[in-house]
């Protein structure tokens, strides 16, 4: 998961990605971590792969969240 | 602090991109390490296109991250385009031969929709770690020695450590910028840095190319090395100089950089699972280079 600054466009951070519930898990990591943030709006994104045995899948568009 | 989520289609769509060897009554995988007995690897390739609409892919192998001919639906190329449509999955016969002796790395991408040259911001942004299958196999044919592969140890600086796990291209050394567009001239020589980080807590091997309109570009405009090969530390963030030569034909060109992360590790075990270690592609954004031609000259 990357997220950059909504206002500046700057990256900011990756997180770490963990199970298949890609978006529970995004406000479980920016929940935790929201002193990362600040009070500026940023948007997060998510690159998650799914892995099959002999295919993987990829979302079509990243996961906006935004953060207030 | 309430988190909202703007995104509508919440991953409805997607795409999907697989191998197989054959299908009787189910699909058979392939292992992830193949020992090959004539110097050739085949099978079938799978792109998903679970999207409302009709999808084009175009599809490269690349061999020790070289980009290949290969055959495939008919014919042999080093690009091949591939029409999906809406909510339905291409299955087609590819064939790479004239594989070398010894241990090789073979990986397939798939560009997503790859002739979108819209300079929007949020499109570009959009293309950031994304739109891009990819499949990953060893290669072994009569031996098991891999290539002789010297990793540079790369420059870090810690100030930013912790931050990037992966893959940034930026204009300015160490920026947290990321490089989307540029208006160009044609054969300006262009400069501009991939950022690479490394949040695990082991060192990792890195593997980068360099793709200008699906084409493999060379990683610096002067120089014949194709692949940078680097060494990242844990929690370190490098910040690698590169250049390329601008085309000199007008309009819109797109770079592309891949980085693979443990080229050349054994991605099956010998207790018969997937090696425990990153050994994931990904790519970066995709760079518009709108290339505008002065009409004086």
């Amino acid at each position: 998961m990357r997220i950059y600054d909504g206002t500046t466009g700057n990256f900011l951070r990756d997180l770490p990605a963990y199970g298949s519930n890609t978006n529970a898990i995004a406000v479980l990591n920016v929940g935790e971590n929201a002193n990362w943030f600040g009070p500026l709006v940023r948007d997060i994104y998510t690159y998650f792969t799914f892995e099959g045995p002999y295919m993987n899948w990829y979302p079509s568009t990243h996961d906006h969240f935004v953060v207030r | 602090m309430p988190i909202t989520s703007t995104n509508e289609n919440n991953g409805s769509e997607y795409m999907g991109f697989g191998f197989y060897q054959k299908i009787n009554n189910t699909i058979t995988p392939f292992n992830y390490t193949l020992y090959v007995n004539d110097g050739s690897f085949d099978g079938y390739m799978v792109i998903d296109n679970h999207f409302n609409h009709e999808n084009q892919y175009l599809v490269l192998a690349l061999l020790d991250y070289k980009v290949i001919p290969f055959f495939y639906n008919g014919t042999v190329s080093t690009t091949h385009i591939v029409n999906v449509s809406p909510m339905d999955m291409n299955h087609g016969y590819f064939n790479i031969t004239n594989i070398p002796n010894g241990f090789h790395d073979i990986l397939f991408l798939a560009f997503l929709d790859p002739y979108n040259h819209s300079l929007d911001d949020g499109y570009r942004l959009d293309t950031d770690c994304s739109d891009m299958g990819r499949w990953r196999f060893n290669l072994v044919f009569k031996n098991d020695t891999k290539p002789f592969v010297q990793f540079k140890n790369v420059y870090s600086d810690y100030n930013t450590y912790d931050k990037l796990n992966g893959l940034l291209v930026t204009k300015e050394m160490f920026s947290n910028k990321i490089f989307l567009s540029k208006n160009v001239t044609p054969n300006e020589i262009l400069h501009y840095f991939i950022n690479i980080g490394n949040k695990g807590n082991i060192s990792e091997n890195f593997a980068i190319i360099q793709l200008l309109d699906y084409n493999q570009i060379p990683i610096n405009y002067n120089e014949s090395d194709y692949v940078y090969y680097g060494s990242i530390g844990s929690g370190e963030r490098s910040s690698i100089p590169v250049n390329i030569k601008i085309p000199d034909s007008n309009g819109v060109h797109e770079l592309i950089i891949i980085l693979t992360i443990n080229p050349y590790e054994n991605i099956w075990t010998l207790n018969g699972t997937k090696n425990d270690v990153q050994l994931d592609s990904m790519p970066s954004a995709r760079i518009g280079l709108n290339v505008i031609v002065n009409q004086n000259y």
